[in-house]
């Protein structure tokens, strides 16, 4: 005792050198948080930001505060979200990181009745009712001097985009001005809300498309009607959708508007089945065309477009529910769009995995076009034109074997650039006021005509797609509610591949190199097999029971209404009949169960193998070679 | 360096002449694997990742680490082999880098034989195989410093259980201060630097940094910074009593 209290009370070397070490060790390590480096082995590189998000978040010049409310304690808070709030909140360290000087970033917990929950409210954060009457948060504020915005809900089921979403809400707070869009569209995409009259005739309200909600996000949009004879000078990007009968002084106007360098974005379509006008007009036997098409602007631009035509691709062919009798076939006019049909030379397109188009139309260049064609989705050479009015008469499997392959490569989007000649030698004159209509003040000529541009200052750039319907919620978006909100997931990458190209001619290009980020997530592809195994071995048993189940269910129902008329006492045979069914009903219903169990059966079994496996092999082995070694050496000296 | 070879090949010796290596491997494979499948909800978080099974391993070393080291020193002292061993021709800091080393060694074969899971684990999915690697890496490196901390507790005593008590109490200190919840309690008296600066120097917050996927230097300086003061330290001890 008295050894160890003097080498500790003696001054001089010892205790100063311990000292000395511990102040080592402190310092080593304060020095070593300045001058770091770090490696991300990870295998998708998760935790390295893009090159698109390092450029934007270094070229941040004013301070910029990124506020992330996260009930990372809350009870009963699911596995995923908490690993997926943790990630967040990791990758939102990344982003400080980067720019430090001007990026701040605080996290915080907001429990109930607590300051920051009012604070997360008052930002537009939406908590989520877990239904024990808790709520999760997880959102993120950005807030500049004068602006801010917010991901009011991050949902792990949007991991992929978890960067492109967080750089581009930087983005928006960041930037001064949003570029303009004008929105030009015969096709509902704004929503629509009826009235009473339109609502009697089958219209039903319609929300906003998500595509236009996405490219509100970094884009302002103004509306623009279809009348117009002059785009304004403030929009940078022109969004003309399903263009029906335009008039020339509005072709013109759109002429113009591309001349003066404006960025022109057309989506044409042989028959738009989102078109709710035409819908309404068949219905009612009028004769109504679904088509669009900017017949004078096309012809002069040498695009070579049929508007009462649609494309059909027998090797892009989608399977379809046909109903009835003919059940599921390959519709060849739904075009399933992969791999090679996508411009692999685009960083807008080369990342692209499955495109959905609804009836397209398909478009090639005149050899003398002024414009240069950049394809963005092709067709394969087993496709050929149709006319339009065949959807109305035919099935889907005539429609099929009308199609006469003409070993041309469609193009169903492509970026038309190069220098362009007016389409018209002068403005044209101002429409004329229907008889006995009051001359409407807009549709006269604007105030101050703008002069004639006949020709374009610089190459133009223009998106052309021949199909509308791909952009619509139906083909492009899954809904689902969960806990009282509607999240809105991508079925496919229709509308990825709509707003990457927008915002590709919008200049913001830096967002488009944001790949989407591998996924967190890595499930047990193991079970997920045995699952699909199981399913398919027993669906057919399965589909057999339910099947046989409802039989007996609808003959059962059949007796009871047979009773039901002045019968007051049943036979005994209907008695018999009864108990019958009434025994196989039970019978079914519990093989079904048994079916169900089964399914998993798999699972389980080897989910406590696997335990056990874990748990007890090297052990016993330990145990074994340990024993024998004893015993070994216990000969080894009895000898 | 034959000297330090050869006394790491005598320490490990002795640790596998010993029945009580063996039980330490078999309790280590069982609490690692066990927190895993039971505690961690393997196969709940239908994750194909070793989260479940890392995520324990600050608080479970707490235990395994001082019990491997806590003989190391005392043992010694307390038979006085220590006499013995400094007899032989090596100097004070060879003795102490191969002790150290040893049972650094032995936990290493220990945590290797955790293997199983990573088989598991890739048999069911598709891990992260990046990720694997650093948290094991982070994993060694941890034990290292638990393990150097030891060393110096057990240079301290001749009694091999307050050894290990003091041990538990240091690790246990160095790991809190990375605690999630410790740390917010503390930020309710402190300024949030100060409490970022003192959760830094955790064992807690560099290993799940590192077991992240992400290498960073400060994690690896931090534990070798222990590891290093550690034997300093554990040296500087053991001259001061010898010297008396």
């Amino acid at each position: 005792m008295t050894e160890e209290k003097k080498g500790k009370l003696k001054f001089g070397s010892t205790a100063t050198n311990l000292i000395l070490i511990v102040i080592i060790i402190i310092a080593v390590n304060v020095i070593a948080a300045g001058l770091f480096f770090r490696l991300d082995i990870t295998e998708e590189k998760l935790y390295t930001l893009s090159k698109g998000t390092i450029n934007i978040v270094e070229g941040i010049k004013t301070p910029i505060t990124i506020k992330y409310y996260f009930t990372k304690n809350l009870e009963g808070l699911p596995m995923t979200y908490k690993n997926y709030g943790k990630k967040i909140d990791e990758l939102l360290t990344e982003y400080r990181n980067l720019n430090s000087e001007m990026i701040t970033y605080e996290s915080y917990d907001p429990k109930p009745d607590s300051d920051e929950e009012e604070w997360a409210q008052k930002y537009g954060l939406s908590g989520i009712d877990l239904g024990t009457g808790e709520k999760v948060f997880m959102g993120i504020v950005v807030i500049k001097e004068d602006n801010e915005a917010g991901l009011p809900f991050l949902d792990p089921r949007r991991e992929q985009f978890l960067e492109y979403d967080i750089t581009q809400l930087l983005l928006q707070v960041y930037q001064e001005k949003n570029k303009t869009i004008g929105l030009m569209s015969s096709l509902p995409v704004m929503g629509s809300t009826p009235n009473q009259f339109e609502q009697m005739q089958g219209q039903r309200p319609q929300p906003k498309w998500a595509f236009i909600s996405e490219l509100e996000k970094t884009f302002k949009i103004n509306e623009i009607p279809s009348d117009a004879q002059d785009i304004a000078d403030d929009i940078d990007i022109l969004l003309v959708i399903h263009p029906k009968n335009l008039s020339d002084n509005t072709q013109y106007a759109i002429d113009q508007f591309v001349l003066r360098g404006g960025e022109l974005v057309v989506l044409v379509d042989p028959n738009a089945r989102m078109d709710q006008e035409a819908a309404m007009a068949t219905q009612m036997g009028q004769m109504a065309s679904a088509s669009s098409d900017l017949d004078k602007l096309f012809k002069h631009w040498g695009v070579q477009y049929d508007s009462q035509k649609i494309l059909g691709d027998l090797d892009h062919s989608t399977r379809v529910n046909a109903g009835g009798a003919t059940g599921v076939i390959s519709y060849a006019l739904w075009h399933s769009l992969t791999g090679e049909s996508f411009n692999k030379d685009l960083i807008a397109t080369k990342g692209l995995e499955s495109m959905l188009m609804i009836e397209p139309g398909g478009f090639l260049m005149d050899a003398k076009s002024p414009l240069k064609l950049n394809s963005l989705l092709l067709s394969s050479q087993n496709s050929g034109l149709i006319q339009s009015y065949m959807t109305r008469f035919g099935n889907p499997v005539s429609i099929n074997k009308q199609i006469v392959a003409d070993n041309k490569n469609y193009s169903l989007a492509g970026i038309l650039s190069g220098e362009l000649t007016s389409a018209f030698s002068k403005r044209p004159d101002p429409p004329q006021p229907k008889k006995g209509e009051p001359a409407n003040p807009e549709s006269n000529s604007p105030v101050n005509p703008k002069p004639h541009l006949a020709k374009s200052s610089s190459s133009t750039k223009i998106l052309l797609v021949t199909d509308a319907d791909f952009l619509s919620d139906t083909f492009s978006v899954e809904k689902f509610n969960l806990l009282g909100q509607t999240f809105v997931q991508p079925k496919n990458d229709n509308l990825n591949f709509m707003v990457n190209m927008i915002e590709f001619l919008g200049g913001a290009e830096t967002m488009m190199e944001i790949r989407s980020r591998g996924r967190f997530s890595r499930p047990f592809t193991r079970f997920e097999e045995l699952l699909t195994q199981a399913q398919s071995q027993y669906q057919d048993a399965e589909e057999r029971l339910s099947a046989n189940l409802k039989e007996v269910q609808e003959k059962l129902s059949q007796l009871n209404v047979e009773k039901g008329t002045n019968q007051v006492v049943l036979t005994k045979e209907q008695i018999d009949k009864i108990n019958q069914f009434r025994e196989e009903e039970k019978k079914t219903k519990s093989q079904l169960r048994e079916i169900r169990k089964l399914l998993r059966q798999d699972i389980e079994f080897e989910k406590t193998s696997l335990t056990l496996l874990n748990l007890l092999v090297i052990p016993v082995l330990l145990t074994l070679i340990g024993l024998i070694l004893y015993y070994r050496r216990a000969r080894n000296r009895s000898r | 360096m034959t000297q330090v070879k050869a006394l790491i090949k005598r320490e490990l010796m002795a640790y596998f002449y010993s029945p009580v290596a063996y039980v330490f491997i078999v309790i280590f494979l069982l609490s690692t694997v066990g927190t895993t499948f039971f505690i961690g909800n393997f196969f709940d978080s239908n994750q194909a990742s070793l989260e479940t099974f890392f995520i324990f391993h600050p608080w479970l070393f707490l235990f395994l680490i001082p019990a491997v080291g806590m003989g190391l020193w005392s043992e010694e002292r307390n038979s006085g082999t220590i006499e013995l061993l400094f007899t032989l021709p090596v100097t004070m800091i060879q003795a102490v880098i191969s002790k150290f080393l040893a049972g650094w060694i032995f936990i290493g074969i220990a945590l290797f034989l955790t293997f199983p899971v990573v088989l598991t684990v890739w048999y069911l999915g598709e891990p992260d195989n990046g990720m694997i690697i650093t948290s094991y890496l982070g994993s060694f490196l941890m034990a290292g410093a638990y393990l150097a901390i030891t060393c110096v507790t057990s240079a301290l005593s001749r009694n091999q259980v307050i050894s290990f008590i003091l041990s538990v109490i240091v690790c246990f200190i160095l790991v809190l201060l990375g605690w999630g919840v410790f740390t917010q309690i503390l930020t309710q008296a402190l300024p949030i630097w100060l409490v970022e600066i003192i959760s830094s120097f955790s064992f807690s917050s560099h290993f799940n940094s590192i077991s992240r996927g992400i290498l960073d230097s400060r994690d690896l300086i931090f534990f070798i910074s222990i590891i290093v003061g550690g034997l300093l330290i554990n040296a500087v001890i053991l001259d001061s009593k010898k010297a008396v």
